[in-house]
């Protein structure tokens, strides 16, 4: 084609926006499907996007409140174990009341996987009057559901709670 | 096509937004509810205050729960089954030396019809130790 002579495409358009041509339908056509072509991905993304978000903010609610629970059960356990002395001491006791509840509240979610879970402190923290700080991690397991193929990853979670020991405990500890 | 598919997928982001906040409630209100329940009985404090749990949950969940009935369900793990749509159960039940409470059902949806289509289910448990109290 030379420089001078006009292409058959470039008379076909004028011809489209003039508006009388028969190609008019066939190029409005063709352009909203190029439009949708480019929009769709984006609005299917940010779709599987809000639901993901959910679902994270849904596996945030429950660790914090699987740890938030474990806090409160670790200072309202006994501060000594006086119905079995021989047992577990009241430190380990008030762990496991801790222990207990964060893994039961944790199996309840499908998509929660437990990595750890915590309450370290010295003695004077399981004392009367004491604060305690509970730490928990979970994988959030994307990968169990049909938003794995949008986010291909399992991110890790944690949370913490601090919960302080009623002043008036019945036994204190040394 | 591309004007259907952005009201779809605002909807979808709109009612998926709705639910978040409507199952954080629920976890929130079931955590201030297993507290109550695993602590003691008024005149008998080594025994859990199953039927306290209701009243703080219920209060809570009214909060965000638009058109929904909440009622309480048995205390047993079979919690919200032959409910009808737009009902929530509250059930507080004993596991070993644990508390445990769920919220089960399918709350009510602004858009009516709506409802039937989206699976967006309420199902929450979470459990406490029970608190024990020495001489």
């Amino acid at each position: 084609m030379t420089r001078g002579s006009p292409s058959p495409l470039a008379g076909e358009v004028a011809r489209s926006r003039a508006g009388g041509g028969v190609c008019s339908g066939r190029w409005s056509s063709g352009q909203a499907l190029v439009e949708t072509a480019v929009t769709l991905p984006i609005l299917i993304a940010l779709f599987f996007g809000f639901l993901g978000a959910g679902v994270a903010a849904q596996g945030f609610v429950d660790l914090n409140t699987a740890v938030y629970l474990a806090a409160a059960s670790n200072v309202t356990a006994p501060a000594a174990n006086l119905t079995n002395p021989s047992g577990p001491s009241g430190e380990a006791l008030a762990q496991q009341y801790a222990n207990d509840t964060f893994d039961h509240t944790l199996a309840h979610d499908s998509l929660l996987r437990k990595i750890s879970f915590g309450c370290p402190g010295t003695l004077a923290d399981y004392a009367a009057g004491g604060t305690i700080t509970c730490s928990g991690t979970a994988v959030l397991e994307f990968s169990k559901t049909p938003l794995s193929i949008a986010i291909p990853f399992d991110p890790t979670i944690s949370a913490q709670a601090r919960a302080t020991r009623s002043a008036y405990r019945s036994v204190p500890v040394p | 096509m591309v004007v259907a598919s952005f009201v779809l997928v605002t909807f979808a982001a709109v009612s998926a937004a709705f639910h978040s906040i409507q199952r954080a409630m629920a976890e929130t209100a079931a955590a201030s509810g297993v507290q109550v329940a695993a602590s003691g009985t008024p005149g008998d404090p080594n025994t859990p205050d199953m039927a306290g749990a209701y009243a703080p949950t219920k209060k809570l969940l009214e909060s965000v729960m638009f058109g929904t009935t909440i009622e309480p369900g048995p205390s047993s793990p079979s919690c919200g089954q032959g409910i009808p749509d737009a009902t929530l159960q509250v059930c507080v039940y004993p596991d070993g030396d644990l508390v445990a409470e769920t919220i089960r059902g399918r709350p009510g949806f602004p858009v009516p019809w709506i409802d039937q289509v989206l699976p967006w289910n309420i199902d929450v448990t979470v459990e406490m130790h029970q608190v024990s109290y020495q001489p």
